[in-house]
């Protein structure tokens, strides 16, 4: 009987050493991983290397990307350092065109990164000299700009900075490519000025003309800022509209408004501005008062 | 689904209530003069002991309607499991005694600490209830034994018992949400020095469910499936005449989907791997003395993968690695000279935490680290005077407690974490020391009624995770505090064990607890996107105090031999009190109930264990609590009623089935997360033994 126990004792210890044994000849060695690409083509206007231009040049780009062993998840631009622009997607490769502005600095070392899932990463970096000084442009004011929330239905949420114009849902859709910001009241965000290219919820706008229906959703961008009220009101030229949005790209909503805020934009046509609320109801029927300061 | 249960109350349900009329032959499972050796380091009766022992047997475990050992403690009074998701849930939060927070609860196994020094709690998978034969729950501080951790109460697990015979047993499991589970183990003692042999092992996959509620469901909600598997060999031997060695190796390795997928192939998944190697000596010199040595090694890596898209559509990718390590070891020596019965013995331990986050979807990366070292002096004695009617006990302990090598490092920050640049900070070392004294009576009116009174101190070091880490949690950013310190807790209890009549135990216990400088997660009064929303920065504070008022009952009936009904209920009224502290941030809490107690818990159960079949019926009750620190988000009460029904088929077979919320009432629980709901297995098993 001592026998049958100490050759249970070896077969456990033999069927151990096997499952062992089996796991280590299981382990196969990986192949290398490879980073993602990335690299601007080559073509008539557009940036693929080193070169200058004048302070409020467009910088147009065409981004080349390509996953290697992971997909892409993150794309970036860097401009001297600071994040200006920031996506993420899950992408075996991607071309985007990119339009940016020259600033006022001498020298602008624009970065273009990727990276895949595990963080590895390829870039592009492109330098950007200042050509000739630095000159300012004229700006403009708009004062007592009501614009009403959804469901105020005779007061215009819609407002389009060409022409100073405000316009309702359903003349707002007719005039798509002209409108630059909106305004509407949410449980959360509250009173919220936005772009039409914001996420927005569905049952915001609703009906024929819903911003789902729309086929051009123009993008603006929103920065809070801290300004005295005479800062606003004495802009002479468009360098506190620039300086004050800076280089980092800005969110798509200015969210929680209340009176007194100061918000620095850029639309997606290159028009730097500054709004302040001036006034503010705070329901999904009411109105927004602001004043606008924004380039010439 | 809804139709197969159906099915299986109209067969199984009324061959419950038959079966028992056949009259079968009687087991008794009554517990009198049960031994248990957590209250003391060794063995004395439950009757004997001057603090409240809860004993759950190897008939208890095996009959219980439960998926996972933690599941047991439900039965045990002033005891909260919070596994909201079932076997699905990525791990289990045991607390106690109106404590919140698994790190103030010491479990061991077979004498060896399961609470890492990183985290604080425990891998409630890293033993099935198949592989445990039972559990002790000392409740109330036993720091004056166990040094840090014991706080709530100490819960021991034991797994390592020398088998009579050998034994094969195997067998599967199949249910709800495609559920499989396969399990056996082998156990051969030996003849030359008295030596023996067992391996276990267990596996499950399931598919799991959405942990979403219906009106919230999102494109990106998926199951919380699960793959897990564990394994343990063990084994022991007679080193000379008197002197044994054994020792236990533990690897236990589990993948559990966290409920959400956008791009990745699995989703969001925790995947965790804890390994525990340990080893004891244990013998006596001559008849007085005896002594125990173990050594341990505990070791988990886990990695998890978290993706979403956040409430503004933004995709979210993050990969966290985490590596906590725990190795130490326990000498203690029992002397009895005429009445005293002398326990001394030292503890040494040595913690380690490393983490890493690297969020994928920004540049940014987190890593944090630290160590912690105790090591702890205690001494004991016991006294029976006034023949046998008075049982002493007084214990205390010294432990040192170290910090060291804490370091949070950040490189390429984003908004994603909100730090302003590329740092690297080294924390500085830090030293504590606390004296933990115990001293319990238990008076013995009579054979069958005793009561007692004990006054403990406990205390707990800070946890390497609460110092050094920072990253995003649930319900905000949780920033690492390096200047935390330990808190204490002083308990007072009365209690009684009496036995009005043969087979019935009832067990009143009243406690009042009083804990200064309390680890506490408070808002810092910042606040930083997370996920899309505004949420609070939190950070782990030593709060001012916390008053802590309790009464708990367990009634226990051994009925007819074959039946067994049992009751608890738990009150507790968790106070903080800050008026004294310094930090308004803190002061605001002043007479605010703690987060995650409830004020009332409960449970009853009924088992009939024949030789041929065992029915047991269990229901719990888990009050209302709530879940943040400033009283405002209450969530709410929920009963679970389970079921469990074995037959023996055949003389080595026995099927089995088990059904979980019965009445299929899902709760959502603290995280807005619902449960499993009804969760239904059906089992069979080969069981046999034979003398080697």
């Amino acid at each position: 009987m001592q026998i049958i126990t100490y050759r249970y004792a070896e077969l456990l210890m033999i069927t151990f050493g096997i499952v062992l044994l089996s796991i280590a000849s299981g382990c196969k060695k990986e192949a290398e991983p490879i980073p993602p690409l990335l690299q601007l083509l080559k073509g008539v206007s557009v940036i693929s290397g080193d070169t200058a231009a004048g302070q409020g040049d467009s910088l147009c780009f065409q981004v080349n990307t390509v996953a290697g062993s992971d997909p892409i998840v993150l794309y970036k631009i860097f401009i001297n350092g600071q994040s200006y622009k920031d996506s993420t997607m899950n992408s075996q490769g991607f071309v985007l065109t990119e339009h940016l502005l020259k600033g006022t600095d001498t020298l602008e070392e624009i970065r273009f990164m990727v990276r895949d899932r595990y963080s590895r990463e390829a870039s592009v970096t492109v330098k950007v000299t200042l050509e000739g000084g630095v000159t300012w442009g004229p700006v403009v004011y708009y004062t007592g700009i009501t614009l009403g929330a959804q469901n105020f239905a005779s007061q215009g949420g819609f407002y389009s900075i060409q022409g100073n114009q405000v316009f309702t849902l359903a003349q707002a859709f007719g005039q798509q490519q002209l409108i630059d910001l909106l305004y509407y009241y949410e449980a959360g965000d509250d009173n919220t000025i936005a772009s039409p290219g914001a996420n927005l919820s569905a049952s915001l706008f609703t009906g024929p003309y819903a911003l789902a229906n729309w086929t051009t959703l123009r993008t603006t961008r929103f920065k809070k800022i801290n300004l005295s009220a005479s800062d606003f009101s004495s802009c002479s030229n468009d360098s506190l509209l620039i300086t004050s949005y800076g280089t980092t790209e800005g969110n798509r909503k200015s969210k929680n408004l209340a009176s007194g805020h100061y918000y620095s934009f850029l639309t997606e046509d290159h028009r730097y501005g500054i709004f302040r609320v001036t006034s503010v109801t705070g329901t999904d029927s009411g109105t927004i008062l602001i004043d606008m300061v924004t380039q010439q | 689904m809804n139709l197969m249960t159906r099915r299986w109350f109209a067969v199984l349900f009324p061959a419950m209530l038959i079966l028992p009329l056949a009259g079968a032959s009687q087991i008794r499972v009554d517990s009198l003069a049960r031994v248990v050796v957590t209250a003391t380091l060794h063995p004395a009766s439950v009757d004997k002991v001057p603090a409240r022992v809860t004993i759950t047997d190897s008939i208890q475990l095996a009959t219980a309607p439960i998926t996972n050992t933690d599941e047991a403690l439900v039965a045990v009074p002033g005891v909260l499991v919070n596994r909201s998701w079932g076997i699905f849930s990525k791990n289990s939060a045991v607390t106690m005694r109106g404590l919140s927070g698994s790190a103030r609860v010491l479990v061991l196994l077979d004498g060896v600490p399961l609470n890492f020094s990183g985290g604080g709690g425990i891998n409630w998978h890293i033993l099935g209830p198949d592989q445990i034969s039972h559990i002790e729950v000392m409740s109330g501080p036993a720091s004056s034994l166990y040094g840090q951790n014991a706080m709530g109460g100490v819960i021991q697990l034991f797994a390592n018992k020398k088998p009579e015979t050998a034994a094969l047993r195997f067998g599967a499991e199949y249910g709800s949400y495609n559920t499989l589970s396969l399990g056996g183990s082998y156990m051969q003692p030996m003849d030359k020095h008295n030596g023996w042999i067992a391996i276990s092992g267990f596996s499950r996959a399931g598919d799991g469910y959405i942990l979403t509620p219906e009106d919230q469901h999102t494109p990106y909600d998926t199951t919380a499936w699960l793959r897990e598997v564990s394994g343990r060999i063990s084994g022991g031997l007679d080193i000379a005449p008197g002197h044994q060695a054994d020792f236990s190796c533990i690897m236990q390795g589990d993948r559990r989907g966290a409920g959400t997928r956008v791009y990745e192939e699995k989703g969001a998944y925790v995947q965790t791997g804890t390994g525990l190697f340990s080893a004891r000596f244990r013998g006596e010199f001559g008849h007085s003395t005896s002594y125990s040595a173990v050594i341990y090694n505990l070791l988990e890596n886990s990695f998890s993968t978290d993706e979403k898209v956040n409430n503004q559509g933004i995709y979210k990718l993050a990969d966290i690695f985490t590596r906590r390590s725990d190795a130490g070891g326990l000498i203690h020596v029992t002397h009895r000279i005429q009445r005293h019965q002398i326990t001394a013995g030292t503890d040494l331990r040595n913690g380690a935490l490393v983490g890493n986050t690297e969020y994928r979807s920004s540049t940014d990366s987190l890593g944090s680290g630290g160590h912690m070292a105790v090591a702890g002096l205690f001494l004991q004695d016991e006294m029976d005077l006034f023949k046998n009617r008075l049982s002493l006990q007084a214990g205390i302990r010294y432990d040192f407690a170290q910090f060291s090598g804490g370091y949070l490092a950040v490189v390429n920050p984003t908004s994603e974490t909100g730090f302003a640049g590329d740092t690297v900070q080294y924390f500085t070392s830090n030293r504590w020391g606390a004296l933990s004294p115990r001293l319990g009576l238990r008076y013995h009116l009579s054979p069958r009624y005793s009561i007692y009174l004990s006054a403990g101190q406990g205390f707990s070091a800070p946890k390497l995770n609460d110092l050094t880490a920072s990253g995003k949690i649930r319900r905000g950013f949780k920033l690492a505090n390096p200047d935390l310190g330990p808190e204490w807790i002083k308990t007072l209890e009365a209690g009684g064990n009496l036995s009005p009549a043969a087979g019935l135990h009832l067990n009143p216990t009243l406690y009042y607890s009083y804990a200064r400088s309390l680890q506490y997660q408070v808002s810092t009064g910042d606040s930083m996107e997370v996920t899309g929303e505004l949420k609070p920065v939190l950070q782990v504070r030593n709060l001012a105090a916390l008053r802590v008022t309790g009464a708990e009952l367990r009634v226990e009936w051994y009925l007819r031999k074959a039946w067994y009904l049992y009751g608890t209920y738990n009150y507790n009224v968790s106070l903080l009190g800050t008026t004294d502290a310094e930090d308004p941030l803190v002061q605001k809490l002043d007479g605010k109930l703690i987060s995650e107690v409830p004020a009332h818990l409960g449970a009853a159960g009924v088992m009939c264990r024949m030789p041929a079949w065992f029915a047991r019926i269990d229901w719990s009750y888990t009050g209302s609590l709530y879940y943040d620190d400033e009283n405002t988000i209450l969530t709410e009460p929920f009963h679970q009623v389970n079921l469990k029904a074995g037959y023996r088929i055949h003389r080595h077979w026995m099927a089995s089935f088990t059904i979980q919320d019965l009445l299929d009432q899902a709760h959502i629980d603290k995280k807005g997360l619902l449960s499993p709901g009804r969760y239904i297995t059906a089992g069979i098993r080969f069981q046999t033994s034979w003398k080697s």
